[in-house]
C-alpha cells in the first residue's frame, strides 16, 4: 500500500517535461488548427514525443526500443497529453496498438512492429470490439479465410506486410480509433471452417498493411474533433496472422484492461485541467462586485469537481499499479478505473460549463472541447454502466460462489 | 401550491374556450394547407393566443388557467407551437407588452409577434452583467422626445433573426443599481444596431453579440416609468420561467420520448442495468410532468409563482440525466456528430415552427433581488433525428454519416441553468437570504467595441 500512490523522481520529472512540451508545441490554438486539418495531428510533434522525449514507449520493453518502466509512468504521461488535448494517434498506436503487440508471443512480429510505434514513426489502429468493457468475441464482424492462392500480397515491406499473408479478411468494423491514417491495422477476425458451419469459429488476430488491396477506410465525423475514427472495410484483404486461438482472445482481453486504465489516466488529466480552469475563473470573474467563487453555490460546485477528480485519480493510478504489479485483480482494477473516471470526467466537464456561464457555451472557449472528449472517452472502452455490470459479476456473483 | 376551487362559471368559460378552439380548427380546414402565420393568426384573432389578454389583443379576458383547454384542442388539431416558433416573443415579450405597453404598441406588435412574422430577442445580458443583471452598463440618455442608447449586449439568442428586442438600459447612473434602470423595446433594424453572431459549442451561431451605438428610441417605446426597468424586467423573467417550467405535455412526450424511442428502436443495445435506469427516469419524468400539470391548474390567474421554478429545476436536471442515458446506451455511436457547420440558409430563415425543442437556459439569480435570470433559448436544428437515423440499422453507421443531435452538448444548456432555477426556488422562500452586492460598478455607460472579431472579449471577466 505504501508505494501505491507515490511517484518516483523520474515520474515527477516526466510529468513536468510533458506538460512543458505540450504547453509549447500543443497550445490550444494548435489543437484547434489540427482538429480542422485533414489528418488531425502533426506527425512531427508526434514523433518528437516518441523519439526525442521517449514518452510513448514507457510501458514497452527496452528490447523493442521502449523504456520498460510500466503503466504507471505511461499513465503519468497520458494524463498530461489529455490535459492539453494533444492531438495524435495515442489510442490507436499506444494505448491499443503497442499493448496488443506487446502481448504477442510472436517475437519476430514484436521486434518488427513495436519500435516504429513507440518512436512515433509509424501508427497503428485496432479493429476489435472493446466497447462493452472488455473484448467481446461475439461482436467480431470480420471473418478470415485461408488463402488458397499462392500469389504475393502486393509486395511491400512496410509494417505488417513483410511475411506472406496466408489469410484474407472480409467484413467491416466501425469506430476504429485513428483508423483512417494508420500504417498498420490490427484486426480481430473469426476464423471459420469455410464449410458453411458458422458456429465453430475461433478468434485470430491479424495484421493488415495500410496499402493492402481491398482495404477501404472511411473517416467518420466525430463529436470530439480532436480524435479521429474510421469505418474500415475488408474486401478479401490479405492479412498476416499474428496470434491464433486461444492467444488472440487473451491478448485482446488484456488489452481491454490496459486500455481501460490508460484511458482513465487521460480522463483524470483532462478533468484536472477543467478543475484548474474553473477555479481560476471563479477567482477572477466578478459579479455583484465580488468574485463568483465567493458565492457558496460556485464554491460547492468547485469543491464537488475536486472530489470527483481526486477520486478518479486514485482509481486510475490504482489500476495502473495493479496491472503492473499484480496488486489487485486486473479485471476489477480496470473496470473500477473506467466506471469512476468516465463518470467523473463527464460530470466535471458539465460543471465546468456551468461555472463559466455564457462564455463556457461558446466555440471559442475550451470547455466544449473537453466536454466532447469526456462523452467520447466514456463510450470508447465500455460505458460506466458496462463496467459496473462487470464489477457486479466479479465482486458479487463470483464472490458468492468462491 | 393550492388546489384550485371548482366553480361553475369557470366551467362555462371552459366550454366557451373549447368551442372557440374547435371553430378555429374548422376555419383552418386541412392544417397542411395553412401556413404557420395563417394558423397562428386565426388563433390570435379568435382570442386563443393568451386567453387572459383582453379581447382584440389575442385574448378573451378569461383566467389564464383556461389556456390549457385551448392549447390541448389546437395542438391536437395541428397548430404549430407558437412558443417554438418565436420563443422570446411569445414566452417573454408578449406577457411583458401585455403588462406594461400602451394600447397602441400592443395593437401594433402582439399579432405579428404571435404569428412569428416578427421575431423577438432579449437584450439583457452584458459582458460584465450576467447573473448580476442589475449591474448592466448600457446607457440610455434622454434626447428630446426620445432616448439615445449606447452599450454592448451579449449572448442574445436569435438577435440575428429578430425584428424587435426587449432592452434593459441604465438611465440614471447616480441611483442604486436596481433603481436606475429603464425598460424599452428596440427596433432591431434601427440605425446603430449591429448584430454579430457568436459561434456556440454546438457549432451553430444562435446567440449573438449586439452593439448599440447611438441608437434612437422614441419615448413611446419605453415600457413602464423611467427608473422602473427592474420591475418590468421581473415580468419578463417570471414569464420566461413559467414558459420554461410548465408547458403542457402528455405522458411519454418531451425529452423522455427521445430515450423511449431509442429504447424501442434499438433492442440490440438493451441491458438489464439500462432497463432499470430508464424505468427510473420514466418515473421521474412522470412526477415532473404531473407536478407541472398541477402548477398549471393552480395558476388560474395572476402572476406565475415559485412552482414554475420548481418545474424548471427538476426539468433541467432530468433532461441532462435522460441525455446521459441516451449517450450511455448508444455507446460508440454516440461519439459521432453529423456536422458542426452552421448552414448559412438556416441562419437566413426564421426557425421554422416545430423545428425542434427549444432548450432554454437561464442563469443564476441575484438571490436578493429576483427569482431567475435571463433567457437562453436555443433552437435545436436537428431534433430527434437520431431516433430515425439510427433506427434498427447498424449498417447505417457506415455511410452516409450517421446523425444525431449530440444530446450531451445540447444539454449543457440545461446543465448550466440548474443553478438559477435553484436560486429561483430559494428566492421565493419566505426567509430568503439577502445577499447584496457591495458596490455598483456599472455607473458608466459602456462604449461599444468596434473591433471586427466575432466574439472578441465578450464575457471575459471585467
Ligand atoms: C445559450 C444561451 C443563450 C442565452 N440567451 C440570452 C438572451 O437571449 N438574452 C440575454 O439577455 N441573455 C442570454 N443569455 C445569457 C444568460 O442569461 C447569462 O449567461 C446568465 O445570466 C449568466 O451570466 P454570465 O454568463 O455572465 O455568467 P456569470 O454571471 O459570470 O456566472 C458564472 C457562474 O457563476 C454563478 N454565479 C454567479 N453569481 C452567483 C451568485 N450570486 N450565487 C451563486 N452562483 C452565482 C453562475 O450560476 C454561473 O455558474 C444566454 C446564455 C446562453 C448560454
Amino acid at each position: 500500500m505504501s508505494s501505491e500512490f507515490t511517484w518516483s523522481a523520474e515520474q515527477v520529472e516526466l510529468r513536468r517535461t510533458v506538460r512543458a512540451f505540450a504547453a509549447q508545441l500543443s497550445p490550444q490554438e494548435e489543437v484547434r488548427r489540427l482538429m480542422a486539418s485533414p489528418l488531425g495531428h502533426d506527425p512531427a510533434v508526434w514523433s518528437r514525443l516518441g523519439e526525442e522525449l521517449g514518452v510513448l514507449g514507457l510501458a514497452t520493453d527496452e528490447e523493442y526500443d521502449g523504456v520498460g518502466d510500466g503503466l504507471v509512468s505511461q499513465a503519468v504521461v497520458i494524463a498530461e497529453l489529455g490535459r492539453a488535448l494533444v492531438c495524435g494517434p495515442l489510442l490507436g498506436s499506444i494505448i491499443l496498438g503497442a499493448t496488443v503487440l506487446g502481448g504477442l508471443n510472436d517475437k519476430a512480429a514484436r521486434a518488427e512492429l513495436l519500435p516504429g510505434l513507440v518512436a512515433g514513426r509509424t501508427s497503428a489502429a485496432l479493429a476489435a470490439p472493446l466497447h462493452r468493457g472488455g473484448f467481446d468475441p461475439t461482436a467480431v464482424t470480420v471473418t478470415a479465410t485461408v488463402r488458397h492462392s499462392a500469389s504475393s500480397p502486393g509486395g511491400t515491406s512496410s509494417p505488417g506486410g513483410t511475411a506472406t499473408a496466408e489469410h484474407t479478411l472480409r467484413g467491416s468494423v466501425t469506430h476504429v480509433l485513428d483508423g483512417a491514417a494508420a500504417d498498420l491495422l490490427l484486426v480481430a477476425a473469426a476464423i471459420g471452417g469455410g464449410d458453411g458451419d458458422g458456429d465453430g469459429y475461433t478468434i485470430g488476430l491479424f495484421a493488415v498493411n495500410a496499402d493492402a488491396a481491398g482495404l477501404v477506410r472511411q473517416s467518420t465525423p466525430t463529436m470530439d474533433l480532436t480524435r479521429r475514427q474510421a469505418t474500415v472495410s475488408f474486401n478479401d484483404v490479405p492479412a498476416r496472422l499474428l496470434a491464433a486461438a486461444p492467444q488472440a482472445a487473451a491478448v485482446l482481453a488484456t488489452t481491454a484492461e490496459t486500455a481501460a486504465v490508460l484511458l482513465a489516466a487521460e480522463q483524470v488529466g483532462a478533468a484536472q485541467y477543467l478543475l484548474d480552469l474553473s477555479v481560476e475563473y471563479a477567482r477572477t470573474r466578478l459579479q455583484f462586485g465580488r468574485p463568483i467563487g465567493s458565492f457558496q453555490a460556485v464554491k460547492h460546485l468547485c469543491a464537488d469537481m475536486l472530489v470527483l477528480v481526486e477520486q478518479a485519480r486514485s482509481v486510475a493510478y490504482h489500476g495502473a499499479r495493479a496491472l503492473d504489479e499484480g496488486t489487485d485483480d486486473p479485471r476489477i482494477a480496470a473496470s473500477l478505473a473506467q466506471s469512476v473516471c468516465s463518470k467523473a470526467f463527464t460530470q466535471v466537464a458539465a460543471m465546468a460549463v456551468q461555472v463559466h456561464g455564457g462564455i463556457g457555451f461558446t466555440w471559442k472557449h475550451p470547455a466544449h472541447l473537453y466536454l466532447k472528449r469526456a462523452y467520447t472517452d466514456a463510450a470508447l472502452f465500455g460505458s460506466a454502466d458496462a463496467h459496473q455490470e462487470r464489477l457486479a459479476q466479479l465482486v458479487l456473483d463470483e464472490a458468492g460462489t468462491s | 401550491m393550492p388546489w384550485p376551487a371548482a366553480g361553475t362559471s369557470q366551467d362555462d368559460d371552459r366550454g366557451r374556450v373549447e368551442r372557440t378552439a374547435r371553430a378555429v380548427l374548422d376555419g383552418i380546414g386541412d392544417p397542411a394547407t395553412a401556413t404557420t402565420a395563417e394558423f397562428l393568426g386565426a388563433c390570435y384573432d379568435a382570442g386563443l393566443a393568451w386567453v387572459h389578454f383582453p379581447v382584440g389583443f389575442g385574448g378573451l379576458g378569461l383566467p389564464a388557467g383556461l389556456q390549457a383547454a385551448a392549447d390541448a384542442i389546437l395542438a391536437a388539431g395541428g397548430r404549430p407551437d407558437p412558443f417554438l416558433n418565436n420563443p422570446i416573443g411569445v414566452g417573454m415579450a408578449g406577457p411583458t407588452l401585455h403588462g406594461h405597453a400602451g394600447e397602441e404598441l400592443r395593437a401594433k406588435l402582439l399579432r405579428p409577434l404571435y404569428t412569428g412574422e416578427q421575431m423577438w430577442a432579449q437584450l439583457f445580458s452584458e459582458p460584465g452583467a450576467g447573473s448580476d443583471l442589475a449591474g448592466l452598463s448600457t446607457r440610455a440618455v434622454r434626447d428630446g422626445d426620445g432616448w439615445v442608447v449606447d452599450g454592448q449586449k451579449v449572448w442574445t439568442s436569435l438577435a440575428h433573426l429578430a425584428s424587435w428586442a426587449l432592452l434593459l438600459a441604465r438611465t440614471d447612473p447616480d441611483l442604486p443599481k436596481h433603481r436606475g434602470l429603464t425598460y424599452f423595446i428596440v427596433d432591431m433594424h434601427a440605425p446603430g444596431v449591429e448584430v454579430r453572431p457568436l459561434r456556440q459549442a454546438t457549432g451553430q451561431a444562435e446567440f449573438n453579440e449586439v452593439c448599440l451605438t447611438g441608437v434612437r428610441i422614441p419615448d413611446a417605446q419605453r415600457l413602464g416609468d423611467v427608473g422602473q426597468g427592474w420591475n418590468v424586467a421581473m415580468t419578463t423573467l417570471m414569464n420566461e420561467r413559467s414558459a420554461i417550467g410548465d408547458s403542457a405535455l402528455g405522458r411519454d412526450s418531451g425529452t423522455i420520448a427521445d430515450a423511449l424511442g431509442l429504447w424501442r428502436d434499438r433492442p440490440d443495445l438493451h441491458s438489464p442495468a439500462l432497463r432499470l435506469r430508464l424505468a427510473d427516469l420514466w418515473t421521474q419524468a412522470e412526477a415532473y410532468r404531473l407536478t407541472g400539470e398541477r402548477a398549471r391548474v393552480a395558476r388560474t390567474a395572476g402572476p406565475p409563482g415559485p412552482e414554475a421554478s420548481i418545474g424548471k429545476l427538476v426539468g433541467a436536471e432530468l433532461n441532462q440525466k435522460i441525455y446521459d442515458f441516451c449517450m450511455d446506451m448508444l455507446g460508440p455511436e454516440g461519439t459521432l456528430y453529423d456536422s458542426y457547420d452552421d448552414p448559412a440558409d438556416a441562419l437566413a430563415a426564421p426557425v421554422p415552427a416545430g423545428a425542434g425543442e427549444h432548450d432554454r437556459g437561464r442563469n443564476v439569480a441575484d438571490p436578493a433581488q429576483r427569482p431567475g435570470r435571463a433567457g437562453a433559448s436555443v433552437a435545436r436544428r436537428r431534433p430527434r433525428r437520431h431516433r430515425k437515423t439510427l433506427a434498427g440499422h447498424p449498417a447505417g453507421l457506415t455511410h452516409p454519416a450517421p446523425t444525431h443531435p449530440a444530446p450531451a452538448v445540447h444539454d449543457q444548456i440545461s446543465a448550466r441553468s440548474r443553478q438559477s432555477a435553484r436560486a429561483g426556488v430559494a428566492a421565493s422562500l419566505p426567509e430568503r437570504c439577502r445577499e447584496r452586492a457591495g458596490s455598483d460598478r456599472c455607473a458608466h455607460g459602456g462604449r461599444p467595441r468596434r473591433t471586427g472579431t466575432r466574439s472578441g472579449r465578450s464575457g471575459e471577466p471585467s
